[in-house]
C-alpha cells in the first residue's frame, strides 16, 4: 500500500484561491495526493479543473493574486514554508517543469542551447567548458542528433517534437527528483507523442525522476501512469492505480472520460461527449459538483459533496454511489 | 541577402518620390519665385531676365530632369537669399543638429527604457503610478516652453551653463557639450515620456508570456528574467517606436534650436521660410527625407539583427 | 470612484475648467487684451492682475483667457477636417483594399515617417502663414493617423459576417460602410481625436512661436512665449504662464482619450 511507503511530495488539503472583483474565487478546494520516488502520477481532467494551477503551485509561480494554503511537503520540507530565496534554489534544480506549448514556452530570441545551460549556470558551479560538454550531452540524451548544430538553433528552427525534448532537457539537466509535465504532448501529433512518452518513461527509469504528468487525455495517461488522479472542478473526485482506473472507474465522471475517449474502432462513429460543461471558478456550487452532468445523480447529490469511499487499497472515489454503479 | 537588396531598392524609389514631390511642392505650386525674390514692384525686364536666370521659363520636363540630375550630384540648387549652394549651407550645420539628436537620442534610450522597465516590474503599484503619472505629464509640455524654462533655470539663475548659444566642438568640447545639453534634455522630453509608456507595455505584454513562466521555473529571480530575457523580446516593439522617435527628434530640433538660438539646420529651415527662399526650403525638406528614409532603413536592419526569426526566416 | 475611470474624470475636469475660461473670454477678461499701459509694465503677478503684466502693461491674465479661444479654435476645426479626411480616406482603403489601398497606405506611411511639424512647415511655406492656413496645415497633419486607425478598423469588420450578409443582400457599399462598419470603429476614432486635439494645440503652440503660426492681432500662447522668451529676465511669469496653460490643455485630452480607451478595454 502507498501509504505506508514515506512519500517524495505529499500534498495535504491544498486550496488556491485569487482575489478577484467578486472576492475570493477558489480554482482548488481542497486536494491531497502523494507522489513516491520513481513514481510517475497522471493528474486528469478537462481543462478548467485546476490541475494546471495545482502544478504552478507546487513551484510556488501563481500570479501575486493568489492565496496558497494546505501543506506541500517535499522531501520532508513544506514548500509553502520558504522564502522566496530557498524557492529558486529547488526549482529547476530539484523540481521542474515541462510546458505545453513549445514556440511560446522557449524564448524565441535565445539559442536552445544556451538555455539549456542556463539552468546549469545557475544551480551548479561547472565553468563554461564543463557545461557546454554536459548541455550536449543532455541534447544527445533526449534522443536529438547533432548536438553541437543543435546547441546553436533558435526554437523556430526545430520541430514541435524537437523543441519539446529541449524543454525536456532544461527540466531534466540538473536531475531533478520531480518533473511536472502540463499537456507535454497534447500539441504533438500522434507519432511524435509516442516517441516522447517513451523518453519521459526512460527518464522515469533511469534518472529516479519522479513526474506527475498533467493531461485531460486519458489515453495518454494510461500509457504512462502508474498511478491517477481525477479532478474535476478543483476537487480530487477519484484517485486509483491505473488499470484500477480503467477496469473499475468507480466515479461517474471518471466513466464519463473514458466512454469519451477515441479507441481504435471509433473511426467514423460519433464520439461521446460528457453533457453539460464544467462549472466556472465563480461558480457557487452546492453538493456534489458533478451532479448537474451525472447520469445517475440522485437527491442526496444534490445537497451534499461525498466525501472519499475506499473501493480497495489505494483506490478511492467521492461519490455515494461508487461501487455499485 | 536579398531582403536587404529589396529594402535599398525601396528606400532609393521612396527618395526619388519624395523629391518628386518636393520639386512640385516647391517649384510649381507657389507660383513664380522670380516674383517673391524681386517683389511685386519689380521692373518687366529684371522679372525677365530673373527668371531666365533661374531656368523658370524652360518646359517643366527640362526644370524637372535638371532637378534629378542636381540631386544625383548633390546639387540642391542655390540658395536665394545667401546666393550660396544649397548643399553647403546644409552640410555647414549638420554637426550641430547631429550632436543635438544624437545627445537627445541618448538621453531617451538611457533614462526612458530603464524607467519603462521599472515601471513594468512594478505594474500598477506606487513606482510605477508615480513613472506614469509624470511621463503624462512630460509629453504635454511643449518642448520649447520646458527649453525656455530650462534656459532660464540654468542659464539664467543658476548660471550653470550659458543662456544660447553655441560652442563649436572643434573649439571647445565641454563648451560644445554644455551648450548642447540643455536643449537636447528639452528636445528628449517629450520622446522620454513616450518611450517609457512603450517600454513598459511592451515589457508588461512580455512578462505574461510562457517562457517568462519557464525561466521562473528554472529558478531564476525576477531581475535576471527581466534583464535576460524579457528586456530583448520587448525591444522589437521598441525600436519600431524609435523610428517615430527620430522623426519627433528631428522636429524637437527645429523648435528648440530656435529656442537657444543654435545655428543648425532647423534655424536654417525657419529662417528659410520665413524668407520664403524656397529653393533653400525644398533643399532641406529633402534633406530631411533623405535622413528618414536612411533612418528608417537602419531600424530593418536592427530589427534583424534582433529576431532570428526575421533573420532567419520564421 | 475606481481606478479605471479616473484619467477620464481628470480630463473632463481640466477640460471644462479650460473652456469655460474660454467661454467667459468671450464676453469678458478682467483687462483689454490690448491696451497697452506704459506704467504697469512688467509687474508682478498681484491681486490686481493675477498674472502680472506683459512689457506693453497689458494683462497677462486676459491676454491669456483671449488666447484660450484660438487654442480651442484651432484645435477643433484642424482636428475636425483631420477626422473628415482622415477617415474617409481609411475607410475607403480598409474597405476596397487592393492596389488603391495599397498606395494609399504608402503614402499615409510616408506622412507618418515625418515629423509632423515638418509637414505643417511645408505647407506653410508654400502658402503662407496665418490662422486659415495654420489650421488647414495642422489638419492636413493629423490626416494620416486618422486614416491608419480607421483602415485597420474597416479592415477588421469587413470580414465579419453580417458584414457579408449585407452584401450578399444587395446593400449598398456606402452604406455598409457607413451603418455597418464605422460604428464599431467610432471609438477609437474618438479616442484619436482626443489626442489629435492635443497634438494640434501644441503644433499651433509651436507654430506660432516659431512665428509661422498664428499672426497678430489674434492672440496665441504661442506666440506670447516667443515674445515672452526676451524679457524672461524681468518678468519670468510672462513666459511661465502661457505654457502652463497649454500643458493644461494637452493634459486635458491626453486624459481624456485615455479615460475613453480605458472604458472600452474594461467594457472588453
Amino acid at each position: 500500500m502507498r501509504t505506508e511507503i514515506e512519500p517524495l511530495l505529499d500534498i495535504k488539503d491544498l486550496k488556491i484561491a485569487f482575489d478577484s472583483t467578486e472576492g475570493m474565487l477558489y480554482a482548488v478546494k481542497g486536494i491531497s495526493l502523494e507522489v513516491l520516488e520513481k513514481e510517475i502520477i497522471g493528474i486528469v481532467g478537462e481543462s478548467g479543473c485546476g490541475k494546471t494551477v495545482t502544478a504552478l503551485s507546487i513551484m510556488r509561480l501563481l500570479p501575486g493574486n493568489s492565496h496558497v494554503t494546505g501543506s506541500l511537503f517535499f522531501s520532508g520540507t513544506d514548500l509553502l514554508s520558504l522564502n522566496e530565496e530557498k524557492i529558486r534554489r529547488i526549482r529547476g534544480k530539484d523540481i521542474s517543469m515541462i510546458f505545453q506549448e513549445t514556440l511560446s514556452s522557449l524564448n524565441p530570441l535565445l539559442k536552445v542551447g544556451w538555455q539549456i545551460e542556463e539552468n546549469l549556470k545557475m544551480h551548479t558551479s561547472l565553468d563554461k567548458e564543463e557545461r557546454f560538454s554536459r548541455v550536449l550531452e543532455i541534447i544527445k540524451g533526449v534522443g536529438l542528433p547533432d548536438p553541437e548544430r543543435t546547441y546553436g538553433k533558435y526554437p523556430h528552427e526545430l520541430s514541435g517534437g524537437m523543441r519539446q525534448r529541449i524543454a525536456i532537457a532544461i527540466a531534466i539537466v540538473c536531475n531533478p527528483k520531480l518533473i511536472i509535465a502540463d499537456e507535454p504532448t497534447t500539441s504533438l501529433d500522434v507519432t511524435i507523442q509516442a516517441q516522447i512518452l517513451e523518453l519521459l518513461r526512460e527518464i522515469n527509469r533511469e534518472r529516479n525522476s519522479s513526474m506527475i504528468f498533467i493531461s485531460h487525455n486519458l489515453g495518454v495517461v494510461r500509457e504512462i501512469c502508474s498511478m491517477v488522479y481525477v479532478m474535476y472542478a478543483g476537487h480530487i473526485v477519484e484517485k486509483a492505480p491505473v488499470d484500477k482506473l480503467f477496469t473499475d472507474p468507480a466515479h461517474p465522471y471518471t466513466m464519463g472520460l473514458i466512454k469519451a475517449m477515441p479507441k481504435r474502432d471509433s473511426k467514423g462513429k460519433e464520439l461521446f461527449d460528457i453533457r453539460g460543461r464544467v462549472p466556472s471558478i465563480a461558480d457557487m456550487i452546492y453538493g456534489c459538483p458533478f451532479e448537474p452532468r451525472c447520469d445517475y445523480a440522485v437527491e442526496k447529490c444534490k445537497k451534499e459533496f461525498p466525501g472519499f469511499k475506499k473501493m480497495d487499497n489505494d483506490h478511492e472515489a467521492r461519490c455515494f454511489l461508487a461501487g455499485e454503479i | 541577402m536579398y531582403v536587404y537588396l529589396k529594402k535599398l531598392f525601396a528606400m532609393i524609389l521612396t527618395v526619388l518620390l519624395v523629391s518628386l514631390i518636393a520639386f512640385v511642392a516647391f517649384e510649381v505650386i507657389p507660383g513664380n519665385p522670380a516674383l517673391s525674390r524681386l517683389g511685386v514692384d519689380a521692373e518687366e525686364s529684371q522679372f525677365e531676365a530673373l527668371s531666365a536666370e533661374l531656368g523658370l521659363n524652360d518646359p517643366l520636363g527640362e526644370r524637372l530632369s535638371r532637378w534629378f540630375k542636381g540631386l544625383l550630384t548633390g546639387d540642391l540648387g542655390t540658395s536665394m537669399r545667401y546666393s550660396v549652394p544649397v548643399s553647403d549651407l546644409i552640410l555647414d550645420r549638420i554637426p550641430v543638429t547631429l550632436s543635438l539628436a544624437l545627445m537627445a537620442m541618448m538621453f531617451i534610450t538611457l533614462v526612458g527604457i530603464p524607467l519603462g522597465i521599472v515601471s513594468a516590474k512594478y505594474g500598477h503599484r506606487l513606482p510605477d503610478i508615480l513613472i506614469s503619472m509624470i511621463s503624462q505629464i512630460g509629453m504635454a509640455i511643449p518642448s520649447f516652453w520646458s527649453g525656455i524654462i530650462l534656459m532660464y533655470i540654468f542659464g539664467i539663475v543658476l548660471r550653470w551653463v550659458s543662456p544660447g548659444g553655441y560652442v563649436p566642438w572643434s573649439e571647445d568640447a565641454v563648451g560644445a557639450f554644455k551648450s548642447l545639453l540643455l536643449p537636447a534634455i528639452a528636445i528628449a522630453l517629450p520622446s522620454i515620456a513616450s518611450i517609457i509608456r512603450y517600454t513598459r507595455n511592451s515589457v508588461m505584454d512580455q512578462m505574461k508570456s510562457d517562457y517568462v513562466q519557464l525561466a521562473l521555473s528554472k529558478g531564476l529571480n525576477i531581475n535576471s528574467v527581466l534583464y535576460k530575457h524579457v528586456l530583448k523580446n520587448s525591444l522589437i516593439p521598441i525600436v519600431t517606436v524609435l523610428g517615430m522617435i527620430a522623426a519627433n527628434i528631428l522636429g524637437g530640433s527645429i523648435v528648440i534650436e530656435q529656442v537657444f538660438t543654435l545655428p543648425g539646420l532647423g534655424r536654417l529651415l525657419i529662417n528659410a521660410i520665413s524668407t520664403r527662399d524656397l529653393p533653400l526650403v525644398q533643399g532641406m525638406v529633402l534633406y530631411i527625407a533623405f535622413i528618414i528614409v536612411i533612418i528608417n532603413f537602419l531600424i530593418d536592419i536592427v530589427y534583424t539583427v534582433i529576431d532570428p526569426r526575421i533573420r532567419l526566416g520564421a | 470612484m475606481d481606478k479605471r475611470s479616473i484619467n477620464l474624470r481628470i480630463g473632463i475636469v481640466l477640460i471644462s475648467l479650460l473652456f469655460s475660461m474660454m467661454i467667459v473670454s468671450l464676453f469678458y477678461t478682467p483687462f483689454s487684451v490690448t491696451e497697452i499701459n506704459r506704467e504697469e509694465r512688467f509687474s508682478p503677478p498681484s491681486v490686481r492682475h493675477l498674472l502680472g503684466t506683459d512689457n506693453f502693461g497689458r494683462d497677462v491674465l486676459s491676454r491669456i483667457m483671449k488666447a484660450s479661444q484660438t487654442a480651442f479654435f484651432v484645435g477643433l476645426v484642424a482636428v475636425s477636417i483631420g477626422t473628415l479626411f482622415g477617415v474617409t480616406i481609411g475607410a475607403v482603403s480598409g474597405y476596397f483594399g487592393g492596389i488603391v489601398d495599397e498606395i494609399i497606405m504608402r503614402f499615409i506611411d510616408a506622412m507618418m515617417a515625418f515629423p509632423s511639424i515638418l509637414l505643417a512647415l511645408m505647407f506653410v511655406s508654400v502658402f503662407g502663414v496665418g490662422l486659415r492656413n495654420t489650421i488647414v496645415a495642422i489638419g492636413i497633419m493629423s490626416i494620416p493617423s486618422f486614416a491608419r486607425i480607421t483602415r485597420s478598423g474597416f479592415v477588421q469588420y469587413k470580414e465579419l459576417d453580417y458584414v457579408r450578409s449585407a452584401k450578399v443582400r444587395g446593400v449598398s457599399n456606402l452604406r455598409i460602410m457607413l451603418r455597418h462598419i464605422l460604428p464599431n470603429v467610432l471609438s477609437p476614432i474618438v479616442v484619436a481625436a482626443s489626442m489629435g486635439f492635443s497634438n494640434a494645440v501644441l503644433a499651433e503652440a509651436a507654430l506660432s512661436y516659431l512665428g509661422l503660426g498664428i499672426q497678430p492681432p489674434n492672440p496665441s500662447w504661442g506666440r506670447m512665449l516667443s515674445e515672452s522668451q526676451v524679457f524672461i529676465t524681468v518678468s519670468p511669469w510672462y513666459a511661465i504662464a502661457p505654457g502652463i496653460f497649454i500643458t493644461l490643455l494637452v493634459l486635458g485630452f491626453n486624459f481624456l482619450g485615455d479615460g475613453i480607451r480605458d472604458m472600452r478595454e474594461k467594457r472588453k
